[in-house]
């Protein structure tokens, strides 16, 4: 009977040892969601401010869809005119998962020039769509005419953990301690052929 | 302690720190000059999408060497000066001077001295001549298969971790330094490979670099920092596909 619990501790070590490592690690990576935006619904201008409320697509490490769930972000007008350009991941954006009611000047959202020319607001967003989604948008006044800055959508793209990951992490910190040093020793300089 | 050893204690600390910078380079690095004439070999036969990989029919003679060959383009780039007008060397000669190149510290933060290599202008004329020479002191497979940053292919890698690559690359590459980046995408196993990144060019979306690729002499390869999701996107190869990879800086620091 020892024999043979000590036979399946063995099979359970080297079945483990065969794992890649840092297993808190993949967990946690395997837990991440990032949300892409895929369309914007409405925006406003207040206090210096542009808001937009949009649905992004909620997606798995390996791209699949997850779901889709609606966010609103708002950012400094001074910062979407901004000449150079601010790249996308340094632009300063609050991201809100909590929707909030309508406030500040409506802005009409359009998709093309001739929706631009009937909106019925003095500020338009001209949304740029792409295959998969809005890309970003232009914010521009219509009279006098003038492009008064824009934003890709990539500005809006956020990881987040699932959180069944947390209950999950003292099991795995546990595996961990016990399992990584041999895979730093084994797989990482020996196993792994380099081209 | 004493007191006259604690004076050499101190003596000696401020001696260590006080160490000569660096030279910098003396021009930016050039593809066509400061890379090898000959490429590291594949193990694999990867078929022609890239995507089916199995064992070469033919013997392979100087395969996985990507890492020391990274490591030791740019000890080329920080130790070597050519000096073309120079009279030539017997192989002995040159051997040595190869030797000192590659023997020093591959840390930035252990300065180097340059080492006159007289009769070539550049590597890769010197390693056109000198094919088997080179590669005979750059160093086996093993210099690859215990690199001193394969750890970390092990861990997972966080949105932070790539932005921070990216920034920091960026940054050596302003300070005339050449980062070497080791890519992967375990446990995948597609890709498993060590570059040398030497430009940069940004725009709003993404940062590409422009990496020297051991296993490619003709041209430059793409890595590409994608901004809004932080990950590098490596260029398709004869190797490998094209797609997203995992990166980290290697030959820097003591754990790297």
């Amino acid at each position: 009977m020892a024999c043979s619990s000590r036979r399946v501790l063995a099979a359970a070590l080297v079945g483990l040892a065969a794992l890649p490592g840092c297993f808190s690690g993949h967990l946690y990576e395997a837990a991440r969601r990032r949300e892409f935006v895929v369309r914007y619904d409405r925006a406003f201008v207040a206090d210096g401010r542009l808001r937009v409320d949009y649905r992004v697509d909620v997606r798995d490490p390996s791209g699949t869809s997850l779901r889709r769930a609606r966010r609103s972000a708002s950012l400094a007008l001074t910062d979407l005119g901004a000449l150079p350009e601010i790249p996308v991941d340094e632009i300063a954006v609050d991201v809100s998962r909590r929707v909030p009611a309508p406030a500040g000047e409506p802005v009409a959202l359009a998709r093309s020039a001739a929706e631009t020319r009937a909106a019925p607001t003095p500020l338009v967003l001209l949304i740029r769509q792409e295959d998969d989604g809005d890309a970003g948008f232009a914010l521009l006044r219509r009279e006098p005419e003038e492009r008064l800055g824009g934003l890709r959508s990539g500005a809006l793209v956020r990881d987040r953990e699932a959180p069944w990951v947390y209950p999950l992490l003292p099991l795995s910190a546990a595996l961990d301690v016990a399992v990584t040093p041999v895979h730093v020793l084994g797989v990482g300089f020996f196993l792994v052929s380099p081209e | 302690m004493s007191a006259r050893a604690q004076l050499l204690l101190v003596l000696w600390l401020a001696a260590a720190c006080a160490s000569t910078p660096e030279p910098p380079p003396p021009r930016p690095f050039d593809f066509t000059r400061d890379t090898f004439a000959y490429s590291n070999d594949l193990y694999w036969d990867y078929g022609p999408n890239g995507e089916t990989p199995r064992p070469r029919d033919a013997p392979v003679g100087f395969g996985n060497r990507c890492a020391p060959m990274a490591r030791a383009t740019r000890q080329f780039y920080r130790a070597a000066r050519f000096d073309p007008a120079a009279p030539h060397l017997d192989d002995a000669g040159y051997r040595a001077l190869v030797r000192r190149v590659l023997d020093a510290s591959d840390r930035y933060e252990r300065p180097v001295k340059p080492v006159t290599i007289p009769g070539y202008a550049d590597l890769r004329s010197f390693s056109a001549d000198h094919e088997e020479l080179l590669k005979a002191e750059t160093g086996g497979r093993t210099r690859s298969f215990t690199q001193r940053g394969n750890w970390r292919l092990l861990f997972p890698f966080s949105p932070g971790s790539q932005r921070d690559l990216a920034y920091r690359a960026l940054a050596e590459l302003a300070a005339g330094r050449l980062p070497i980046v080791h890519l992967a995408n375990f446990p995948t196993i597609s890709l498993n490979h060590t570059v040398v990144v030497f430009a940069a060019e940004e725009t709003p979306t993404e940062i590409r670099f422009r990496v020297y690729d051991p296993n490619h002499k003709l041209a430059p390869r793409a890595l590409v920092y994608h901004r809004a999701t932080t990950t590098f996107v490596f260029d398709r190869t004869e190797f490998f596909p094209g797609g997203a990879v995992k990166a980290w800086e290697v030959y820097r620091g003591l754990l790297f």
